[in-house]
């Protein structure tokens, strides 16, 4: 844990990265990851936590706090959560739990389809 | 009348609990909030996470994700069968620690540009197993170094217009790479860095413009470097050699010391209009033995480069008109400070050429300038309609 940018964010009055509600869960991960550094049980158990309690906005702020304090393993972390929560579901789903609205051009999004046939193989269902 | 009136209240239901619900008043007010405008590295991070195969699928998710993938770093190249078949590919750039190893079944049938930099090879032959799935390949850069694993390669590319390659070696490793390439429809090749052994097989007769920069290999006198020394001037102009046809040639032959260069430019650069030759004093006598083989040379450029360690090498006294070409209309010698190689080469040229149009000396310092006018002015010029121009370029 990088103490400097921690004291640094303390120290700054004009800080609008880092609410005071995300530090609190971001600060004692630490701890929390060292304990159990060794379970990945647990550790899964506590991703599976994050995702049901916490909405993608939520998970954006903690993702951007980590960031911001130079916190590599709990930005690994949140970043392997995402990735785990989209690994394998279809294009909707995917752009629901981003907020984002499909912009091409009609037919554009066919051809792409088409091109990247193989990368949409095994896809769960929704 | 039922189920539309059913249907209608309970979209009318739905609205109203969507004004009230905590989501969608997030959803309202924090654009900001949602996780795909993170910024692109961290999006990126997101996606290392994932299977290359998944990655390669959010380009679909909209415009602004329709390239992001490309910028993760780290490529699962263990999933071949689904990477390789990359049907519409058509530039490709593989940078830093990748590791290629292709199968040998595998296709960019639509590939164009391929760039591979920094990236290593289980062997020599992935090289070329990469570069015949490229069917319509037209520009190829391979920037290399001594850790990539290649020690003898091929590039053949039927197809190929432009090539542009980079060794650098890391002591106490020599260039020691033999590379054979055969692409005979190649217009524009340059080569930078450390020489090793580089063959071309095909004659390169549509070539219109050639660069060659060789860098200034640590020349120590250790033993393990005796072997790279041997032979180093004929490596040189064997590759010279294989570029003959070019049209533009830009050169910068190293600093190796004239008694290292072998016979030099058995064969003439007919075609060759633009010269634009990084001088040394130790290569004076390359830049003649090259002028005296183009005799259609309308364009000389000049650059100086000097370093404190470069030794004297004599420079050859023209014996007679045959340095110049008839045909010189455009002289430019950059960093003249008036030593005195440099006074008999531009005296020559003047006295010589016969159409020169324009002459363009620079010299680095304000206060040589002055001198440097006064001196020049009084050489001869056979040219009546020469402007002879003399600038400050710092």
């Amino acid at each position: 844990m990088k103490f400097c940018t921690v004291k640094q964010y303390f120290d700054d009055e004009n800080n609008n990265n880092v609410t005071n509600g995300i530090a609190t869960t971001v600060i004692p991960l630490p701890n929390k990851h060292l304990k159990i550094k060794a379970n990945n049980k647990e550790m899964e158990q506590y991703e599976q936590e994050l995702l049901r309690n916490v909405m993608p906005q939520e998970l954006t702020k903690l993702i951007l706090a980590a960031n911001y304090l130079n916190f590599k393993e709990a930005l690994d972390f949140f970043c392997r959560t995402v990735a785990n929560a989209i690994q394998n579901k279809s294009v909707d789903y995917v752009r629901k739990f981003f907020g984002l609205e499909s912009d091409f051009e009609p037919g554009e999004e066919e051809k792409l389809c088409k091109e990247f046939a193989w990368s949409f193989e095994g896809v769960d269902e929704d | 009348m039922e189920p539309e009136g059913s249907t209608k209240s309970k979209r009318k239901r739905k609205r109203v609990e969507l004004e009230v619900s905590p989501e969608e008043h997030v959803h309202a007010d924090a654009a900001v909030d949602r996780i795909s405008n993170l910024p692109d590295s961290i999006l990126c991070h997101i996606l290392s996470f994932l299977p290359t195969k998944e990655a390669v699928a959010t380009s679909i998710l909209s415009s602004s994700w329709n390239s992001l993938w490309t910028l993760v770093p780290a490529l699962d190249l263990d999933s071949q069968s689904h990477f390789f078949p990359c049907k519409t590919v058509v530039i490709l750039e593989l940078w830093n620690g990748i590791a290629v190893d292709p199968p040998s079944s595998f296709e960019f049938p639509s590939l164009k540009d391929l760039r591979l930099v920094h990236v290593f090879f289980r062997n020599g032959d992935c090289v070329q197993r990469l570069l015949s799935g490229c069917s319509v390949l037209q520009d190829l850069k391979l920037c290399s170094d001594s850790r990539s694993g290649l020690i003898r390669f091929d590039i053949r590319v039927p197809t190929l217009k432009y090539l542009c390659l980079q060794f650098l070696t890391f002591k106490p490793s020599l260039p020691d790479y033999k590379l054979a390439i055969c692409a005979p429809a190649l217009e524009c090749s340059h080569f930078d860095g450390d020489l090793g052994h580089v063959v071309f097989l095909e004659k390169l007769a549509n070539l219109v413009e050639a660069g060659v920069w060789i860098d200034p290999f640590v020349c120590t006198r250790e033993a393990w470097t005796k072997g790279y020394q041997i032979g180093y001037g004929d490596r040189v102009f064997r590759l010279l050699k294989a570029l003959n046809k070019a049209k533009s040639l830009t050169l910068y032959p190293g600093n190796k010391q004239c008694v290292d260069f072998g016979s030099i430019y058995p064969s003439r650069f007919k075609n060759l209009v633009r010269l634009n030759f990084t001088l040394q004093k130790s290569n004076w006598h390359v830049l003649q033995a090259l002028l005296l083989v183009s005799p259609n040379l309308e364009v000389l450029v000049i650059d100086k480069l000097y370093s404190r360690k470069n030794q004297l090498c004599s420079m050859e006294p023209f014996d007679g008109p045959g340095y110049v070409s008839s045909q010189l209309t455009t002289f430019r010698f950059n960093q003249y400070k008036g030593s005195k190689y440099e006074v008999e080469f531009v005296k020559y040229i003047l006295k010589e050429a016969r159409v020169l149009k324009t002459a363009t000396i620079s010299v680095c310092d304000t206060a040589l300038k002055e001198s440097v006018i006064e001196e020049v002015s009084t050489f001869p010029r056979s040219s009546k309609t020469c402007l002879l121009t003399v600038e400050v370029l710092h």
